[in-house]
């Protein structure tokens, strides 16, 4: 007996065995099938956003996590403030040299080390 | 855990403390600038006597000139030319040279207009001075662009 003959044998005796199976058993085994297909899992798309808080939940909740957050968000904060502080800086000084440059006293007047001693000197 | 909180916002407290305090380091840290042949034909024309060292420029002194251009474009004709033909000079004096100079000057502008006009005079007889004369002057006093610390800043160094 080779091995598709085997599985015929099996097939045509299950068959057979079909029609002994009573109603109640029947019944039964309807209801199971039905039971086990209610509780099967469904796939569900998730928003990304759910994903990325669900990240965020599991990722991010531990105190280490934390710690390292608070120091990005206070570097982040330092970095804003000296960005600030050179902005203005720069900016005094293009209004500074804006107006020595086009003043009507020559910038040389402003160096000369002779010019300053001679004014010492006449007054 | 605290603990080595603490620890690090007092080292980030204290990098935020030190750029604050040492203006020089967040002003070198100015964003990059455009290069020359970004601006436009505007400002290069009010910035044409800086074109060569341009591309050679800090980004601080760049977006400190982009803002001088800004404001040329609001002055009358006799300072627009007048600025225009002190910026090569201007930018090729010593950083120290320059804040000898803003501090001089920041103390001209508080003068009142008489004694402004008088320096004005005084500056004119004495560039009619003999030049043995003007050398015998500056010897007297210690060169200038080398004012004490205590009175600068690092922005006043650019």
């Amino acid at each position: 007996m080779n091995e598709l003959h085997f599985g015929s044998r099996v097939r045509t005796l299950l068959d057979r065995r079909l029609t002994d199976i009573d109603t109640g058993q029947l019944e039964r085994l309807r209801q199971a099938r039905e039971r086990a297909l209610a509780v099967q899992k469904q796939p569900a798309h998730q928003p990304v956003l759910a994903g990325a808080g669900r990240f965020a939940r599991l990722h991010l909740g531990s105190p280490r996590s934390r710690l390292l957050l608070a120091a990005g968000a206070l570097l982040a904060a330092t970095w804003l403030v000296a960005y600030w502080h050179a902005d203005s800086l720069i900016e005094e000084l293009s209004e500074v040299d804006t107006a020595l440059l086009a003043d009507d006293v020559p910038v040389e007047a402003l160096l000369d080390a002779g010019f300053e001693s001679w004014l010492g000197d006449s007054r | 855990m605290a603990r080595r909180f603490a620890l690090a916002l007092a080292a980030a407290l204290s990098l935020g403390v030190a750029a604050a305090a040492e203006p020089g380091p967040a002003v070198a840290a100015t964003p990059p600038q455009p290069a020359w042949s970004a601006l436009d034909k505007e400002q290069q024309a009010i910035l044409a006597p800086l074109a060569d060292e341009w591309d050679r420029m800090e980004n601080y002194r760049r977006k400190k000139w982009l803002g001088i251009a800004q404001r040329y474009r609001a002055m009358p004709p006799a300072d627009q030319q007048r600025l225009q033909e002190r910026m090569r000079t201007w930018a090729a004096l010593t950083p120290e040279q320059r804040l000898a100079a803003r501090q001089k000057y920041r103390e001209i502008k508080k003068m009142d207009p008489e004694k402004r006009a008088a320096m004005k005079e005084k500056w004119r007889q004495y560039n009619a001075l003999p030049e043995e004369e003007k050398r015998r002057l500056r010897a007297e006093r210690p060169a200038q662009g080398k004012p004490s610390e205590s009175t600068t800043t690092g922005a006043d160094r650019r």
